[in-house]
């Protein structure tokens, strides 16, 4: 099996949090670089929606405009999260080259495996709808945290990380949030069409890793328990390492052309990239 | 999902279009090169029909080819059938 590189944990701008994830990809599956952990964070908070959701239908734009809350849309499918507290990872590698053998729900049970491993370490109880009898459930909120979907996390029955793919040619994109915390508030006051919560936190079907009493564990220590389950179920351990030159420079290309510009944020245009080679 | 407009481009193993089931967007790969004619409407009503009805009413679009010969780099329907099972088999 190939090695696998980390980028470790970075605070990103919500374009180039998302070019670069896009940037890994394509470049993945152009050039076949080596498969990829990364970890990053948000430096303001943002709402990031799926590739097909409706902004104007289920993104308060008014209430983010107030609040200064960015809007920027994954090349990923699902629904919208709110980054005010989580630490994203992203996966990119080929679903056709161990450890992955092909199919779509492969991908998602490993990457999965790996990080209930990671948050063991932190002495959480994990359960993933699919491999525990549960089913996944469709979601048709607004919210990305209301439904949890096969090999999603759960503690105690209620989601503590999401997860979305985008694939072509055989190379994928798996990016995913995990709530070190989670303001029940503002759901109802971003998004439209999100179930509101109930009245009692209790019954929210929604945690973090503060709602599980380890509000101390802050991005890098996350990072870091999730980095040893992906090295302990991958057998091997992962290689920090840069960008490539070529990575950054379409980071850069798509933060500015695409993710940094409404067409693409807001209206849903512009999706697929031309690659000039 | 996303298709072309009438009178695109598209280019044998390049992506002509985006598709999102269970959470994961998968580009559509065109199998031939030349222009777009004919779009299918009826999908912007119902995509389910790409399941259910494949061969029939659940095209995608119709391309004007450059190249028939192209036509030789694909798999015939049996073959397809064997790719999937395999997919199928490795989840």
């Amino acid at each position: 099996m190939r090695p696998w590189r980390l980028l470790p944990f970075r605070a990103c701008d919500p374009a180039e949090a998302m070019a670069v994830d896009e940037a890994l990809y394509r470049l993945q599956e152009r050039r076949g670089t080596a498969p990829t952990l990364r970890f990053f964070g948000w430096t303001s908070r943002t709402v990031s929606v799926g590739y097909f959701q409706d902004v104007r239908r289920e993104v308060n734009l008014e209430a983010c405009r107030a609040e200064g809350v960015a809007v920027v849309r994954r090349p990923t499918g699902g629904k919208a999260v709110i980054h005010d507290g989580d630490l994203c990872y992203s996966v990119t590698g080929r679903s056709d080259a161990p450890p992955f053998s092909g199919g779509l729900t492969d991908t998602y049970r490993f990457i999965g495996r790996c990080l209930a491993r990671g948050l063991e370490g932190l002495g959480l109880a994990l359960s993933m709808p699919g491999e525990d009898g549960a089913a996944g459930e469709v979601n048709r909120d607004a919210f990305c945290f209301t439904r949890p979907a096969r090999y999603e996390l759960l503690v105690r029955g209620r989601k503590i990380c999401g997860s979305a793919q985008s694939r072509s040619r055989g190379a994928f994109l798996q990016q995913g949030s995990l709530l070190l915390d989670f303001r029940r508030d503002l759901p109802d006051r971003l998004l439209k069409r999100s179930a509101p919560r109930p009245a009692n936190a209790t019954e929210d079907p929604v945690t973090s890793l503060r709602g599980e009493g380890l509000g101390a564990v802050d991005a890098e220590s996350a990072a870091s328990s999730l980095q040893a389950g992906f090295e302990e179920i991958l057998g091997v351990p992962l290689v920090a390492g840069p960008l490539t030159g070529e990575e950054e420079a379409l980071a850069r290309e798509l933060g500015e052309e695409k993710y940094g510009t409404e067409t693409w944020n807001l209206e849903g245009k512009g999706g697929r990239w031309t690659f000039e080679t | 999902m996303e298709l072309p407009a009438v009178d695109t481009y598209v280019e044998q193993d390049e992506s002509f279009g985006v598709i999102e089931s269970t959470k994961t967007t998968t580009e559509l790969i065109s199998p031939v090169s030349g222009e777009v004619v004919v779009v299918n409407d009826d999908l912007a009503d119902d995509v389910g029909i790409i399941n259910s009805d494949p061969y029939d009413t659940g095209w995608m679009i119709i391309v004007e080819m450059d190249d028939p010969s192209e036509l030789d780099n694909l798999l015939d329907a049996e073959g397809y059938e064997d790719f999937v099972e395999a997919d199928e088999e490795a989840d």
